[in-house]
């Protein structure tokens, strides 16, 4: 029974004996060379119906899953936690993840480059090599002059710039966030700039392929709306480097990729993610959405598997051909729970996004904020890291969004290049006030202090909430409670009323902790977060670890 | 065999009505071997009103169908109305009560609990009689359960019900059409069913 309870709880969540003076691990070496993966293949419709129906009804028979579930409304188990922070529970750069924006704040031309600009050469005609006939969108891929590549991606019908505007928006802010992406831009051309491919091929409707005819060209070219010069309007996604070696999935690992040694559904920037899904309602965040590439670096010596997020034009109010449905961000497109519930309510409940909000620019497709419930967001297919989001991993994903600033999100948003009078600024007012509401949900449940530093005069940090204006510094005080290195409470704990912590008389040679607690005005105190450090000899202090309580 | 009838309803979406009433009647004359001589008169009222908000929508519907036997001929036990199965009377199994006329009240309670689903609750009291003076209050037989229609895009429907009588403590049924929406019995439901306009009478026969 012991043993059963332990396992349950997990390892506790934080130990004393954690406490090290290794460096920070800010790097995971998951680039190191592998022999090529198999080519994972894709199956939409599978992906689908797995996480509806086979994954729901797979965790209720999980007993580990239902365990905690248990465990933890009883108060005996926590939530697993994420496997890949280090000890400042921060995520280290990998092949799935950067820190940018949070950690190294980005200037407004970095965020508006984001992982770069996706340009065809113009000194020469433009060849189209291939039709895209799979997916949302309709497209086809061009070899420029440069002999380059770029899938291009057009608005549907009645939708302009409904798509385009989100796929380069939500790209630039997936990058800035860490994420690797494509880059993708929004690109005006005129299509007598295209020529068709001599090995360009179409699907012949049994089956086989025949040579791409003018009149293919013609007819996705006649489904796009042109701009008053002539010009069409498309997204052009620069294709990547390395060799496409399929999707990955949110769940399990890559039994071919030795670098994959973390399960996705406990990877904190998958799980994170739902909280920055959450913000531009990136409702179709699925595995098949996702490309791992298999890429080289150091002239072909070392090869590993780079991971991908790609397809953004299901964000903001944009469903790729249409606009979102008002349920999405608000329910899975099938959706147990709210079946149920409808049911047990003989129909007194009603969703509150049952009657669609007025939207006053076409441009921007269906995104609205007065159904949006932070805690409650949900992509249109259950995804397996986000259904594991802890509050951990949410203030995680809360804290990169809020590290957007009014301006940041402007110049984001800019990208997409909206013409509609007053789109970009109703989508930039949007978005900053999601944003705020995010954060404020989430660091309702996580004490939002963070960028420890430790100096010789002692333990500095900000208080993002304050720092971003959504609460008041003068309102704001914070509990300080010394510890030992075990975590046992070492005399009598003071208010503050600064972002600072003098270390006083500490014994040199030895880790100290200082716990925090906020309290907003008359409110109550916040769950802890906790700090600690090591005071060398020489009267330097090395910042340790930081537990973050819920 | 000569059949007649007709149709009335101010439906604005035919598939899933939320106000209005529908009107429906037929009659068939029928003659065969072996002195078959009989007319047959079905007729039914229905009505649908909102409650609460949208697509929560409470419905009523009055049923009678009866055989009237013409130059001394008779109808034949097959063609006589039944309840009991399919959408009348519920509860009770298939063709349960056979007489030469029936007479079914029922009300139904419907919300929706996915994009094309609906759940529903219903009541419904039926009897069957040779002559009309042998319809009497204490002579109905009752039928209470709830139930699924899942919709289509394309107007398919499936519905799964599950229903108690005074005969069964819960019979499980199934459905591949519309239910109670329309006179179904009298006019099957076909097309697009957004094409109907309110307002507009639809002469099927």
């Amino acid at each position: 029974m012991t043993l059963a309870l332990t396992s349950l709880a997990g390892a506790p969540a934080y130990a004393d004996a954690d406490l090290s003076l290794q460096p920070i691990r800010w790097f995971d070496a998951d680039n190191r060379n592998i022999p090529e993966p198999q080519n994972m293949a894709e199956n939409q419709v599978w992906d689908i119906a797995d996480h509806t129906f086979f994954f729901q009804v797979g965790k209720i028979l999980d007993l580990g899953w239902m365990g905690r579930r248990i465990g933890g409304a009883l108060g005996i188990a926590d939530r697993r936690e994420a496997d890949n922070v280090n000890a400042l529970d921060e995520v280290p750069a990998s092949a799935w993840y950067t820190n940018r924006h949070f950690l190294y704040p980005m200037t407004i031309d970095q965020l508006r480059d984001g992982p770069g600009e996706a340009r065809p050469d113009t000194s020469g005609p433009w060849q189209v090599v291939a039709g895209k006939f799979e997916g949302g969108t309709a497209g086809f891929t061009i070899k420029d002059a440069a002999g380059n590549r770029f899938l291009l991606k057009f608005d549907s019908e009645g939708n302009k710039e409904m798509g385009s505007s989100s796929e380069v928006i939500a790209t630039k802010v997936l990058h800035a966030a860490g994420y690797n992406v494509p880059r993708n831009s929004i690109l005006y051309f005129h299509p007598s700039r295209l020529t068709i491919g001599p090995k360009t091929t179409v699907p012949d409707g049994a089956g086989g392929k025949r040579p791409m005819l003018p009149r293919d060209l013609e007819s996705i070219l006649d489904n796009i709306e042109p701009e008053a010069d002539g010009r069409l309007r498309a997204v052009a996604s620069a294709f990547l480097s390395g060799k496409p070696v399929g999707v990955f999935n949110y769940d399990g690992r890559r039994g071919d990729d030795d670098n994959d040694r973390v399960d996705h559904q406990h990877r904190r920037e998958l799980r994170g993610l739902r909280v920055i899904g959450s913000w531009m309602n990136d409702a179709d965040r699925r595995a098949a959405n996702t490309l791992d590439m298999y890429v080289s670096e150091e002239d072909g010596r070392r090869r590993y598997v780079k991971h991908y997020l790609i397809d953004m034009g299901s964000a903001f109010g944009s469903n790729n051909l249409m606009p979102h449905k008002p349920k999405y961000g608000n329910e899975y497109v099938w959706d147990a729970r709210i079946i149920a519930r409808s049911i047990a309510t003989l129909g007194l409940w009603r969703r509150p996004w049952e009657v669609p909000v007025h939207m006053p620019y076409p441009s921007l497709g269906y995104f609205e904020n007065e159904t949006f419930a932070a805690g409650a967001w949900v992509p249109t297919y259950p995804n397996p890291a986000f259904e594991r989001c802890t509050p951990r991993d949410g203030y995680w994903g809360a804290k990169i969004l809020l590290s957007f600033s009014d301006e940041d999100i402007a110049a984001l948003v800019g990208t997409g290049q909206l013409t509609e009078p007053g789109a970009a600024q109703h989508l930039t007012a949007l978005l900053v006030e999601r944003r705020d509401r995010i954060a404020r949900y989430w660091f309702a449940r996580i004490n939002p202090v963070d960028h420890f530093r430790v100096a010789t005069d002692g333990l500095h940090f900000r208080d993002l909430a304050v720092e971003s204006g959504l609460e008041d510094a003068a309102s704001t005080q914070y509990q300080v409670q010394w510890l030992s290195a075990q975590g046992d409470e070492v005399g009598k704990g003071l208010t503050i009323d600064a972002a600072h912590v003098g270390f006083g008389d500490l014994a040199a040679g030895a880790f100290h902790g200082i716990q925090l607690r906020t309290r907003r005005q008359s409110g109550s105190w916040s769950q802890p977060t906790r700090v600690w450090f090591y005071l060398h000899d020489d009267g330097r202090a090395q910042l340790v670890r930081v537990e973050r309580h819920t | 065999m000569l059949e007649s009838g007709g149709l009335y309803h101010s439906f604005r979406n035919i598939s899933y009505p939320e106000s209005g009433g529908l009107a429906a009647v037929s009659f068939d004359l029928a003659r065969g071997a072996d002195d078959v001589s009989f007319g047959r008169l079905g007729a039914e009222l229905s009505r649908y009103r909102t409650l609460f908000w949208k697509e929560r929508v409470l419905a009523a519907r009055v049923r009678l169908d009866k055989i009237f036997p013409m130059d001394d001929g008779f109808a034949p036990y097959n063609d006589l109305p039944t309840l009991g199965g399919g959408n009348r009377l519920r509860g009770y199994k298939r063709g349960t009560y056979r007489g030469e006329g029936a007479l079914l009240l029922a009300v139904e309670y419907r919300w929706p609990v996915w994009d094309t689903w609906n759940a529903s609750l219903f009541w419904e009291e039926g009897q069957v009689f040779d002559d009309f003076d042998e319809i009497e209050s204490d002579g109905f037989g009752s039928s209470v359960g709830a139930g699924l229609t899942m919709r289509t895009e394309t107007a398919f429907l499936l519905g799964l019900r599950l229903a108690h009588s005074a005969q069964t403590n819960l019979l499980l049924g199934f459905s591949l059409a519309q239910e109670f929406s329309l006179a179904t019995d009298l006019y099957p439901v076909a097309g697009d069913p957004g094409a109907h306009e309110p307002g507009r009478g639809a002469r099927l026969c």
